[in-house]
């Protein structure tokens, strides 16, 4: 009997992994794509450092998170963008209805500033986008975050590498994104409590302009004006020819 | 009997200069026997000393020498008034959170108006209480008088600090106790007194004031009049200085940065306590860390918006004292603030349980940690050239960033476009690209060097697509941005 209650303590507790259990209720954060919504059973997990394992950059892969930005910065909340490859289009991002106040691009310059923005971050209830890069980050490190994840009830997000998978992680959602074909996003589960690792789902990430237009086929007729050179420019003879006219 | 209208408090500081040598840095010292003199024709002399040395015999006035004789462990220090004041007035700063109308009497001791300043703190118990736990904390010896006026109060007994407040008939009987060679006369009047009997301030009043005009003169009466509060004597009442300033000495020395964190704290809760009193915030402090040889390191702490929390302050403090090389040894601590704000009056939760940390504390947090250089918001520059319009701005810049453009463009966007190899029609990066929409044509900087370019969407084999343009000057291909 006192077994039993000892074991009903253990499993009620929610870092405990239950299999393919589904009955844990988790809070989620709609991703915004329905498919991908049925994948992860709601959406995004909201208590949990996630990781998104990317073959490629330019393939769409941050577009999967431009609702849950747009959520965020328009609720006057701060999202920290830790160690992006490249730097964020400003005009792009105000297109995505990203309040760019509410955005904050952060360059660490050490693998030890790096683990100290990141969980700092969580825990001060900032949205967290970080790209691991070049540093290392071990299975204790991914621990710490997980558990600021935990404590503030608050998503995190993780770009790394595919070989990273291979890895085992304390991430309670991990997921590989692929581009298997143009304007097309695969998206694999590895890791889910009470999901099946394996399960994919497929995802079209177009761009709004996606014609193209051949200069010559354009409706007005451009031509690239004469060249002029700089010298003949003079403002004193034009001002005074202005004046006299 | 006449109405007491004010209640003067007067704080007397026996051991102030000791106090203001050795203060809580270090307190560690105060069990051994310390002294403080002063030269006395060509002799020194003890001024002041604590109660490790009076234990062992020393008293006031004793010469150096004879003191040493009697105890050679004593440490002494000399006599330094300037310090002394500036330490009384931040013993006025402390008591000014008590009462608005504080002054400083004669550099030696501190007068407070208490008669309005019940309400705020239930009874005078618990005022007397608060007020005597932070001048504690700052000092090792202090005692209290009360009276109608500062005068008299200083001249009521002052053996210990009182926590309550008599009443008007108490507070006059007291009064009527001061004896009269307290009073400031001369001595011809003083035996004149004597020999007509008037030993305290009582029997003086009893006397009819013409009488006393006649036989003493009229400024004893006014005097008089001064010590029961019916002349009030214009003092000039304290008010916090503009900037704060204040340090903190070991003679020690501190060799670890952990070390310092318990003076900076003491410090910050001192800048606090300035702030509260001015109804301020504070929007950045300058540290100075100073060796005991060698020139002394400044620290800078800015906070995006103002602060008036001492834990806030000592948060980015540390993270920003953690990427300082210190010098080995450090002896003395400054913290110096002169940037404020009007404190906003803002509403506080009532239940306050959200762990959620402020937006600008973790910003700030984070400069303090990685240096402004590390921080960045994106923003758009009024500009034509994707690089151009694209603006890194620092935090303190980041207004009117939001500017709907509808144009696609790439969420990324690379610090300085590429140039790519390949010809006209088919451009390549790393491998060969195919282009998928375009042209969008920008002209711009007609003014210096012409910047002609067409816009096209590519992408590459795997999939992954860019944002490439066809420079007209130079004949070539760039890669500027990534659709992620």
């Amino acid at each position: 009997m006192h077994t039993t209650k000892a074991l009903k303590d253990i499993l009620s507790r929610r870092d405990i992994w239950r299999g393919y259990n589904k009955t844990t209720t988790r809070q989620v954060l709609p991703t915004g794509e329905p498919d991908l919504d049925k994948l992860l059973h709601g959406g995004w997990p909201k208590t949990a450092l996630i990781e998104l394992a990317c073959h490629r950059q330019g393939i769409g892969e941050l577009s999967l998170l431009l609702p849950i930005l747009a959520d965020y910065t328009q609720t006057n909340r701060l999202c920290v963008i830790l160690n992006p490859p490249y730097q964020p289009h400003a005009p792009s991002w105000v297109n995505a209805n990203i309040d760019l106040k509410n955005l904050i691009v952060v360059r660490s310059r050490l693998r030890s500033e790096w683990l100290w923005t990141a969980e700092h971050s969580i825990r001060s209830g900032a949205l967290l986008l970080a790209w691991m890069g070049r540093y290392k980050i071990h299975y204790n490190d991914l621990r710490k975050l997980q558990l600021a994840a935990v404590d503030q009830q608050q998503s995190a997000f993780l770009f790394n590498r595919p070989a990273n998978l291979t890895q085992s992680s304390p991430s309670p959602l991990r997921l590989e994104v692929d581009s298997p074909a143009l304007h097309q996003l695969a998206i694999k589960l590895h890791k889910l409590n009470g999901a099946i690792a394996g399960s994919q789902v497929l995802i079209k990430s177009l761009l709004m302009d996606s014609h193209r237009m051949p200069l010559n086929q354009l409706s007005v007729p451009i031509c690239y004006p004469v060249e002029t050179k700089t010298n003949n420019y003079n403002p004193e003879a034009i001002i005074a020819q202005t004046l006299n006219t | 009997m006449h109405t007491i209208n004010e209640i003067w408090l007067y704080l007397h500081f026996p051991q102030l200069a000791l106090d203001a040598q050795l203060d809580q840095f270090t307190a560690q010292i105060v069990d051994q026997p310390y002294a403080i003199v002063v030269q006395s024709r060509q002799l020194q002399r003890i001024y002041c000393c604590n109660e490790a040395a009076k234990k062992d015999g020393i008293e006031e006035q004793m010469s150096l020498s004879t003191a040493l004789a009697l105890c050679p462990q004593l440490q002494s220090r000399t006599r330094n008034i300037p310090r002394e004041t500036d330490y009384l007035e931040q013993l006025a700063l402390a008591a000014y959170n008590f009462s608005p109308v504080v002054v400083l009497y004669e550099k030696i001791g501190i007068g407070l108006e208490l008669s309005r300043c019940e309400k705020l703190y239930g009874d005078y118990v618990t005022l007397l209480q608060q007020l005597h736990a932070q001048i504690k904390k700052r000092c090792t010896h202090v005692t209290s008088g009360v009276g109608p006026s500062l005068q008299a109060a200083r001249l009521t007994d002052m053996s210990k600090f009182h926590t309550d407040i008599p009443n008007n008939q108490q507070i006059s009987l007291k009064l009527h106790a001061i004896p009269v060679d307290k009073i400031v006369i001369k001595k011809s009047q003083q035996r004149s007194c004597e020999q007509l009997g008037l030993n305290t301030l009582g029997d003086l009043l009893a006397l009819p004031r013409s009488s006393i005009s006649r036989r003493f003169g009229h400024e004893i009466i006014s005097q008089v009049d001064q010590l029961t509060g019916t002349l009030v004597k214009p003092q000039i009442a304290y008010t916090p200085a503009e900037y704060f300033s204040d340090q903190l000495h070991n003679p020690n020395g501190i060799y670890t940065k952990e070390g310092l964190y318990v003076p900076m704290k003491n410090l910050l809760q001192r800048l606090c306590g300035y702030l509260n009193a001015r109804h301020f915030y504070c929007r950045k402090l300058r540290w100075q860390f100073s060796p005991l040889i060698g020139e002394p390191q400044s620290m800078h702490v800015n906070l995006s918006t103002g602060n008036n929390n001492y834990m806030s302050f000592f948060t980015l403090s540390r993270l920003q004292l953690d990427g300082l090389q210190l010098a080995h040894s450090i002896e003395t601590i400054t913290l110096h603030s002169d940037h404020f704000i009007p404190a906003p009056a803002g509403n506080l939760d009532f239940f306050n349980d959200q762990k959620r940390v402020d937006k600008n504390q973790l910003l700030d947090q984070l400069t303090a940690k990685l240096g402004s250089d590390a921080l960045s918001q994106p923003g758009i520059q009024a500009e034509y050239l994707p690089e151009h319009a694209n603006s890194k701005t620092g935090l303190s810049s980041a207004k009117g960033l939001n500017k709907q453009v509808f144009s696609h463009q790439p969420l990324w966007l690379m610090e300085h476009p590429i140039a790519l190899s390949g010809h006209r029609q088919r451009p390549f990066w790393r491998q060969p690209l195919t282009l998928l929409s375009g042209p969008e044509r920008l002209s711009d900087n007609w003014w210096s060097s012409e910047q002609q370019r067409d816009y096209y969407l590519a992408h590459d084999p795997q999939g992954s697509r860019y944002w490439l343009f066809w420079e007209k000057s130079s004949q070539r291909w760039f890669v500027q941005g990534l659709f992620s």
